[in-house]
């Protein structure tokens, strides 16, 4: 365990040291796989299914702020899905337009899930999002969670479905749109993960928040175990058991990421608890301390054996050494 | 000769210029109801866009609904619904934008008296 410790310890300093280079490679990396999965998975609109342009905005995107690249990878999605017909792209854009306006107005610096939340999903693993959210920043953060899974559902409906918005003339416009509204307002699994995510998010913050002992371990695994639950079970309740295997298996993987979460943010050390009480002139204070687990990274010692000191190097020692005891540096010679 | 106490009041103040500074001091040029007033004023507008969205989206979705019912449809009671929702709307989403404008207001003065708590400082260091 202290190895591990002394290894997160050595992470963190090098990740504080450079976190431009980590900032923006973590940046590069999420767009890159977010615009690449639009290329290849939604790529609808021929006249820009030019690789060059998903690498050429995931580099800009890796060095402007995220809420600028949130916005370019928008705008590539929207071109995209204009090849499946402007009304499709007009509904999207509705959606986006909604997430701005009901949440990224007011914490613009999420915006990022709008992007990880999708990506995760096409990776089947986004059940860790809901808890690690609860857990880092509270219940609310999980709405960009539910407005991304939002969009998956959407971008998954319309590429399960393309047939459907290819085909037909101008006359059939609110039909297509209908069929894309459909894809979210008739989709009942997708309010049921959104309500098992908003629920999950809500009982990890709750329990978190608590003083309780191993308050984090136990918000992660009452939060994995009910998200698992309301998702089984909403799922036996539909009828549609296909993705069982999927959602066991993305829990345990997510519980798997939850659990190095907590050792990275939130290390505390049970054994040395301190209890203090005091006052001042307003309130008298009970106070539980519960100390953080630090281990120092051991530093390199080096010894030379039989290494020939140089004379200035001699005199220096000697004049340490005369400083110390208070006497004549001459008595040294 | 470089002082260097000097250098590090200044070194704080510029990061907190460049930080978290920059949007804090331009909601200090406002008194805290001015402030929440342009907060509340952008909120009516995005608000109000939201809702218009919202209520596009669910029409279109029910658009063969509403095409059956429209010529039995009471159209002012219709309306008078349309307008409870909108007004119910709008106090969830103005309630939420004041409390998060109020919270706004108190962190980025307790930040600008840190600020001016440094300047006065480094004034001090130069008399």
């Amino acid at each position: 365990m202290n190895k591990m410790l002394e290894r997160k310890t050595k992470l963190v300093v090098f990740v504080e040291k450079n976190e431009f280079l980590v900032k923006g490679l973590a940046k590069l990396v999420l767009m890159l796989t977010a615009c690449l999965l639009v290329h290849f998975e939604l790529g609808f609109f021929q006249r820009v299914h030019v690789i060059a342009i998903p690498i050429a905005l995931a580099v800009i995107g890796a060095f402007v702020p995220m809420g600028l690249g949130t916005l370019m990878l928008a705008a590539y999605l929207l071109i995209n899905l204009y090849g499946l017909g402007v009304e499709v792209c007009v509904v999207a854009l509705v959606l986006l337009l909604l997430c701005f306006t009901l949440y990224f107005r007011f914490a613009p610096g999420r915006s990022h899930l709008l992007i990880l939340t999708p990506v995760c999903w096409m990776l089947r693993i986004p059940y860790f999002l809901p808890v690690t959210e609860g857990l880092v920043r509270g219940a609310g953060s999980v709405v960009p969670v539910m407005m991304g899974t939002v969009m998956y559902y959407y971008l998954r409906g319309l590429r399960a479905n393309t047939a459907l918005f290819t085909t037909g003339t101008g006359t059939e416009a609110m039909g297509k749109v209908n069929a894309a509204l459909n894809l979210i307002m008739g989709n009942k699994e997708l309010w049921l993960v959104i309500g098992t995510f908003l629920l999950t998010a809500l009982v990890v913050s709750a329990i978190r928040r608590r003083s309780i002992r191993n308050a984090w371990r136990v918000a992660i695994y009452t939060g994995v175990t009910i998200q698992t639950i309301c998702l089984l079970f909403g799922k036996l309740i539909l009828g549609n058991m296909t993705g069982i295997v999927g959602v066991m298996i993305g829990s345990l993987i997510g519980l798997g990421v939850d659990i190095a979460v907590e050792f990275f943010l939130f290390q505390l050390d049970y054994s040395r608890v301190e209890r203090v009480q005091f006052e001042d002139d307003f309130y008298y204070y009970y106070v539980k301390a519960v100390p953080k687990v630090m281990v120092r990274a051991q530093e390199k010692k080096v010894t030379t054996f039989g290494a020939e000191s140089t004379e200035e190097e001699l005199e220096a020692t000697k004049e340490k050494i005369a400083k110390e005891l208070e006497i004549d540096p001459n008595l040294l010679k | 000769m470089v002082n260097e106490e000097r250098v590090r009041a200044m070194t704080k103040a510029a990061i907190f210029e460049e930080g978290v500074g920059k949007k804090a001091l331009s909601s200090g040029e406002y008194y805290r109801s001015d402030y929440l007033f342009i907060q509340m004023l952008k909120s009516f507008f995005w608000g109000s866009l939201a809702f218009a969205l919202l209520g596009l989206l669910l029409a279109c979705y029910g658009i063969d609904a509403l095409m059956g019912k429209l010529p039995s449809m009471n159209v002012p009671q219709f309306c008078v619904a349309v307008l409870i929702a909108y007004l119910l709307f709008m106090v969830v989403y103005m309630g939420v934008s004041y409390i998060r404008g109020y919270r706004r207001y108190q962190s980025n003065e307790i930040a600008i008296k840190g600020y001016e708590k440094t300047l006065k400082h480094l004034e001090n260091m130069y008399e």
